[in-house]
């Protein structure tokens, strides 16, 4: 089952253990229950319990898995009967475009659930929380931000094995492959995802990009457009350095979830050969998926094969949810990784073969026998003659640059930046996954200790109470008994939190308006206009 | 209907935001037979902002405050009740539920459920214990716990109950005037000249303590949903939310007029097993005065009526001959010379409203409002922040300063040990304006602090 083939077979163990100290909380150290249920499946009497699909935790008994399900499609039913006149029709047409998965919270003494509703809200996803554990785990509970990761998990699994009703679309056989699928999914996913002691940041959800000069902003631009007017048959990319996001071109909806795939999973694994490779060849680049002889023609099968994954077409407009099978080829070099995807159509496939300026390949395909999707090894061989040279010269101008450049990590604060319209969110409390430490071969160490659980509480209460999603601007000012001061500015719909801890500088509001002027003049000037 | 809400229009005594939104509960009930299908129900309901279901934790309705079918309202309840009892099962309890637009809060005090379906989650909780404390007053919390015990789960409570309902649904009312947590756990004094407040009190005081009656323990004087004043047996305290369930019970309009009542009440916060006797009068109410002011009389004992009688007759007496003071409180009940923000003195124009909640005295005082705030929707909206940053500070007692610029307004919110206060301001206001404002409304306060506040409770 777990073939080199299969895109998870990179949900390798990385550190199980983040530190006390960390910025992160493993999912499971907080989590009380996850399901996946398909409602329409348990409608017979007696046979509740065949709505569930997947349950976490597997040792649960199945009586009690069928009431936790049961309540929540029951709570779904319940709060209909309050929907108000204009959203009975919103919620009607609301299919899951990707910001609203039409949910329902449940808070209890004990525990916080999170149900979502996806694909014409056929399927339902749950999680429960518990108030007791996140406590002891020094997680602030945060509604919104749980509903994120939720959907999140959606989003992962619909990338890799397309959605959900493509499973069971020819009727209840499929569910055992369904379920299978699931488990194989979740059962990896679960156990290893990490979220964020301040929830801010999984809600927000953004990628991180790299700051770099224009002229080589350009660079990287251009060989990208180079690469893909020899290789036509690329229609999408994606552009990294480190684990930070230079340039992409695919649907915005899918950014976030390939890229916490390719910065927390992919990249991570393939740093340790890397390392140990790091002797010879170091500047020559290489695939990280697929085969590892690109010499002969023989047809990509098996553990050799692309994985593929599931994205929105960009063409389409953003309602459109249809997704489109991709095969991914990454290849890095230096630090820099670019993620190309090839329509894994068999038809659309031919046609971009013929496109192709290389004739020789097209008739390469025709003449061998079928094999998984259209990348064939003389596709990657060409691709990698072409990019082994250039990239390699692009990703050592970056290095040089960024190398000049100090880490900006040395701050006295702690700061989250999003902008929504281009994703871009850069944060001092957000993992860094190893890969960029060791990389970079300096820790990100802040000089300031990391906020109390309740300031991060307190952060994102503020924001949804006091931040209107609606409204472009707005500016909040907000001290808390142990004088830290939290600041949330809003401009243009770019958002800035800034987190300063007690100091003597900062004890009166005018103290605190002036240096957060500061800060935006020193640190966020380029990309915050205020 | 003539229900003035603390922090009412300085000018208008009739645009009380209450007074109008219990009308347009009312409105529905008259207008029923019009909503013929279910799309104009729906939006009615819509216009209701609060939601409330009360019933028996086996699922039997006790009260709604909406116009639902009957058949509706016991699935509704039904549900609910498997909703509450699932939670119990698995050794946990429900407390809320929340939607794309709803906030469904639950309380389950046995052998009640309380149930409120809302667009705004702010003191939903704190909203529906306040319910659970009205019907206990009119039940007290020992026999609400028997009754079932004695007549079986399928007693329809409703028969105890009869006639209280708009007790509750004024009840319900009142959530909508006021910064909920700020007004249902505290109180506040209509504003009087200090010497005046201080006649009053000894005047109360000494004929309730003349009487020598044993066991009438409070003497309180309410106007507009405020206290005038209060005196007190010895060392007897009356708890802010106590003191709200007398207004509500005064305030009902069936009882308003010049004859005398006597009410068993069950003050749930002082003792939730016993009853108290109010003896209940509106001294100036439609005669020549017409002064909208209710004089209630607690005693313990069942039979002090004729004794309570006389020491309001006393009290009425006594008030009515020093002419001097009697013109200025009726002036003050009349029409309330609220806290003007004009006082502060200058600046003080960026500053459109506040609210300062006194801590240890769990007094409030808001601002009468003044331009840009006038309409119910600009004062309501003024509310909702107010109920928002005091909902924060409450999930965060660690909150000590929030300061919110808004395309339209800003917010400026202080929490100390001793209070906390709440402003509104105009949008082009800095934050150190704000603050040099404030310190001057609290200087200005502190100053008036005898004619906003009842800084002591006289005993006797």
């Amino acid at each position: 089952m777990e073939s080199i083939s299969n895109p998870l077979y990179f949900f390798s163990n990385l550190s199980l253990n983040p530190p006390s100290c960390s910025n992160v909380v493993r999912f499971i150290d907080v989590l009380e229950f996850f399901f996946v249920a398909h409602p329409l499946s348990g409608r017979k009497e007696g046979e509740e319990h065949k709505r569930i699909m997947y349950f976490h935790p597997k040792s649960e008994n199945i009586e009690r898995q069928s009431e936790i399900t049961g309540f929540a499609e029951a709570t779904v039913n319940f709060t209909d009967n309050f929907l108000s006149t204009s959203r009975r029709d919103v919620a009607e047409n609301l299919n899951d475009n990707d910001d609203g998965f039409d949910f329902r919270a449940v808070s209890t003494q004990r525990t916080e659930h999170v149900y979502i509703r996806t694909e014409d809200n056929q399927f339902m996803l749950g999680v429960s929380i518990s108030k007791q554990l996140s406590l002891v785990s020094n997680y602030p509970l945060f509604q919104p931000a749980i509903r994120s990761i939720l959907s999140d998990a959606y989003k992962m699994f619909r990338m890799f094995f397309g959605t959900f009703s493509s499973f069971i679309k020819n009727g209840p056989d499929d569910i055992p492959k369904f379920k299978e699928r699931l488990d194989f999914f979740f059962s990896k996913y679960i156990p290893l995802l990490k979220v964020h002691k301040m929830p801010l940041l999984d809600h927000l959800g953004g990628v991180e990009f790299l700051r770099m000069s224009g002229p080589l902003y350009l660079n990287v631009v251009s060989l990208i457009t180079e690469l893909r007017e020899e290789f036509p048959i690329i229609e999408k990319i994606m552009f990294l350095y480190q684990d930070k996001l230079l340039y992409y071109q695919l649907s915005k909806r899918d950014l976030p979830s390939l890229f916490r795939y390719l910065t927390h999973n992919l990249l991570p694994t393939t740093l340790a050969p890397e390392l140990e490779h790091s002797g010879r060849n170091a500047s020559k680049g290489r695939y990280l998926r697929g085969p590892t002889d690109l010499t002969t023609d023989a047809p990509l099968f098996g553990d050799e094969s692309l994985s593929v994954v599931h994205l929105h077409s960009e063409q389409d407009p953003e309602f459109r949810e249809d997704l489109i099978g991709y095969q991914m080829m990454v290849y890095r070099c230096l630090n820099a990784t670019v993620c190309m995807f090839v329509r894994n159509d068999g038809s659309n496939g031919e046609m971009g073969f013929r496109r192709s300026s290389d004739s020789s390949q097209s008739s390469s395909t025709r003449s061998t026998p079928p094999q998984n999707g259209v990348v064939s090894r003389r596709l990657l061989r060409n691709i990698d003659q072409f990019l082994e040279t250039e990239l390699a010269q692009v990703a050592s101008k970056i290095g040089d640059e960024i190398g000049d450049e100090k880490l900006a990590d040395n701050t006295d604060f702690h700061y989250i930046y999003f902008n929504p319209s281009s994703l871009s969110m850069t944060s001092s409390l957000s993992t860094s996954p190893s890969l960029s430490v060791s990389a970079s071969g300096s820790t990100s160490s802040s000089k300031v200790s990391l906020p109390p659980v309740d300031v991060n509480r307190l952060v994102c209460d503020t924001m949804s109470n006091f931040v209107s999603d609606t409204e472009e601007f707005g500016e909040c000012f907000v001290k808390s008994s142990s004088d830290w001061w939290i600041v949330i500015k809003k401009v243009n719909s770019r958002l800035l939190v800034l987190i300063l801890p007690p100091s003597s500088y900062t004890s009166s509001l005018a103290d605190v308006q002036s240096k957060t002027a500061t800060i935006v003049k020193s640190h966020f000037e380029a990309i915050f206009f205020s | 209907m003539e229900v003035e809400v603390p922090g009412g229009s300085a000018e208008a005594t009739d645009t009380g935001s209450e007074a109008s939104f219990k009308v347009s509960q009312r409105e529905i009930e008259d207008v029923e037979e019009n909503l013929k299908n279910a799309e104009a129900i729906f939006e009615h309901l819509e216009q209701l902002p609060f939601q409330v279901f009360i019933l028996s934790e086996f699922g039997k309705p006790i009260f709604v405050n909406n116009d639902r079918d009957e058949g509706e309202v016991v699935s509704l309840a039904a549900l609910i009740c498997a909703f509450v009892s699932r939670c119990q099962s698995w050794g946990d309890s429900l407390m809320s539920m929340t939607s794309q637009d709803n906030h469904i809060q639950f309380l389950h005090k046995s052998p009640l459920i309380f149930c409120v379906v809302s667009k705004y989650a702010e003191q939903l909780d704190q909203q529906l214990e306040v319910l659970f404390e009205q019907i206990c007053s009119i039940l007290s919390k020992s026999q609400l716990e028997n009754v079932y015990k004695k007549k079986g789960d399928n007693y329809d409570l409703r028969k105890l109950l009869r006639g209280t309902d708009r007790l509750i649904d004024s009840s319900i009312s009142s959530w909508r005037a006021s910064p909920i947590n700020l007004v249902d756990s505290s109180i506040s004094a209509i504003p009087m000249n200090p010497s005046d407040r201080e006649f009053f009190s000894t005047t109360m005081a000494s004929c309730m303590g003349a009487a020598k009656l044993d066991g009438a323990l409070f003497g309180i004087m309410i106007a507009r949903r405020q206290i005038a004043a209060i005196v007190r047996f010895k060392k007897y305290v009356i708890h802010p939310r106590d003191l709200n369930i007398l207004i509500n019970l005064v305030s009902d309009t069936t009882l308003q007029t010049d004859s005398q009542n006597w009410v068993p009440i069950c003050l749930p916060r002082f003792n939730d097993t016993g009853f108290f006797y109010a003896y209940i009068s509106y001294p100036w109410c439609n005669k020549d005065q017409d002064i909208p002011a209710c004089l209630v009389l607690l005693s313990v004992k069942r039979d002090h009526f004729d004794g309570l009688k006389e020491v309001r007759q006393q009290i009425v007496n006594k008030l009515e001959n020093n002419a001097k003071f009697f013109t200025n409180f009726s002036q003050a009940v009349k029409t309330p010379n609220l806290y003007q923000i004009s006082q502060i003195g200058s600046n003080s124009e960026s500053l459109w409203s506040f609210l300062y909640l006194n801590h240890s005295s769990r007094q409030v005082c808001m601002s009468a409002s003044k331009i840009p705030l006038i309409t119910r929707t600009e004062r309501w909206m003024a509310r909702c922040e107010m109920r928002r940053s005091s909902a924060l500070s409450t999930r965060h007692p660690h909150l000590r300063t929030l300061f919110v610029r808004g395309t339209k307004h800003c917010l400026f919110v202080w929490v100390t040990d001793l209070f906390s206060l709440y402003c509104i301001f105009g949008p082009f206001v800095t934050a150190a304006v704000s603050f040099q404002v404030v310190e001057k409304l609290l200087k200005s306060l502190k100053s008036h602090e005898q004619r906003y506040f009842i800084i002591n409770t006289t005993s006797f």
